[in-house]
């Protein structure tokens, strides 16, 4: 563990601890794509642990991977953006945790990424189908539903996608 | 013990992840949706994605006064913001002062909203040397503002639903002002659409709107006639409800409501 003190040339690591208690270790200058680590670390915390309770481990191993292909120095564009594809292709309840720690650790363009990947999910498809996808329980009765329907009948008229792909 | 913890977190959190991020996360996810269709169908989910989908921050907004246009949905006029907007949008005119509009015409779904606590607080203006204020080709909900025309017409309508709700429409007085509508029709009953094989039909509603000035409140010169016309009077002014809409053949083709001398 390297001391903030010491010259700016030296790589400082950082730990960060999941909240199932796995600890990383990982680079500062790859760290701080969070903003939320970077005002700690500026605030002086990064000597010791930083606990993201808000992110398990799986998330934070996710989390991290994106991280270090993003840091400036190890990557070229054309990696960046096969990984980026892939990374999207990971199942849904997995982005929906990573877009939250993401929003948790403020690192705006992971957010943009998952955003997107999530509403790529919702595009196109009934509002049965994204329930589904989502495992959300509708709160509307029958007669809301229809009411909200028959107040603008113009947008709900093209050909949706009932499957839950 | 610890591990079956664990899980019966996970697995409970996983009952609804997405409703377990907060507002912003979701309204961020929902400003990639384009209104028509999926913003309209992410509000038919629950009351929670309803209340996010239709929520102001997704709208479209033009205020004259913002200088940094960098900040996005915000658009300087009317005219950039219709041409800007995707189908289904809504667009929030601020209110103020007053808006130049000069034959805009929408051929997409649109909503447009004055921003005021009453209509009187956002006027589009309309001068004289254009035919109409704003000009539709599609379904389209006009709300809250208040539209003059100097000389031609507030609205023309060409086709599509159109929806006026609590809106002013005036006619300026002038030595011409017997060629001047608050709304011109030319609309048909319905025109089949080619591709979707889908007959569209079109027809004019207004609701509780103030229709001041001009020759006429409507004129039609398609097939589409004047019915089930109310008028409340109140001491400063007439509000009308009527719908413009295709008839039986039988009924006048070209029908017109004369405003009664003020």
């Amino acid at each position: 563990m390297a001391e903030a003190s010491s010259s700016i040339t030296e790589k400082f690591f950082l730990t960060l601890k999941s909240s199932d208690g796995d600890e990383f270790v990982l680079e500062e200058s790859i760290a701080i794509q969070s903003i939320t680590i970077k005002n700690m670390v500026e605030d002086g915390c990064s000597s010791s642990v930083i606990p993201l309770s808000k992110v398990d481990t799986e998330t934070l191993i996710k989390v991290i991977e994106y991280m270090k292909m993003h840091s400036s120095t190890s990557s070229n564009e054309e990696e960046i953006e096969n990984f980026d594809k892939k990374f999207v292709s990971n199942s849904i309840n997995t982005i929906l945790n990573i877009l939250e720690a993401a929003n948790f650790l403020d690192i705006n363009n992971l957010l943009e990424l998952c955003a997107e990947a999530v509403a790529n999910r919702i595009k196109n498809k009934t509002p049965e189908a994204v329930r589904k996808i989502f495992n959300i329980t509708s709160d509307f009765t029958p007669e809301e539903e229809a009411e909200i329907r028959n107040e603008t009948p113009w947008a709900f008229e093209g050909n949706l996608d009932h499957s839950l792909d | 013990m610890e591990e079956q913890k664990r899980k019966w977190r996970r697995l409970s959190k996983e009952l609804s992840l997405i409703n377990n991020l907060d507002d912003g996360c979701l309204m961020h996810i929902f400003s990639f949706l384009s209104p028509i269709p999926d913003r309209y169908n992410t509000a038919l989910v629950c009351h929670g994605w309803r209340f996010l989908a239709c929520h102001p921050q997704l709208w479209l907004r033009v205020d004259r006064s913002v200088k940094d246009l960098s900040q996005p949905g915000v658009y300087p006029n009317i005219e950039i913001a219709v041409s800007a907007a995707r189908p289904g949008d809504t667009i929030l005119v601020a209110a103020g002062g007053s808006h130049r509009v000069s034959n805009i015409k929408i051929e997409k779904p649109l909503c447009l909203i004055g921003a005021g606590e009453s209509p009187d607080d956002t006027t589009l203006i309309c001068s004289r040397s254009s035919d109409s204020a704003l000009e539709f080709m599609s379904t389209c909900k006009l709300a809250n503002l208040t539209v003059r025309a100097e000389l031609g017409c507030c609205l023309l309508h060409r086709s599509g639903r159109l929806t006026i709700d609590g809106c002013i429409l005036q006619c300026e007085s002038n030595p011409l002002d017997h060629l001047s509508y608050a709304i011109i029709s030319t609309a048909g009953a319905s025109e089949v659409v080619s591709s979707a094989l889908k007959t569209c039909i079109n027809s004019v509603s207004v609701l509780k709107t103030r229709i001041e000035g001009g020759a006429k409140a409507v004129l039609t010169s398609g097939t589409l006639s004047l019915q089930r016309v109310r008028v409340i009077y109140t001491r400063a002014s007439l509000f009308f409800w009527f719908e413009v809409e295709g008839a039986d053949k039988n009924t006048v083709q070209s029908a017109s409501v004369a405003l009664p001398i003020s």
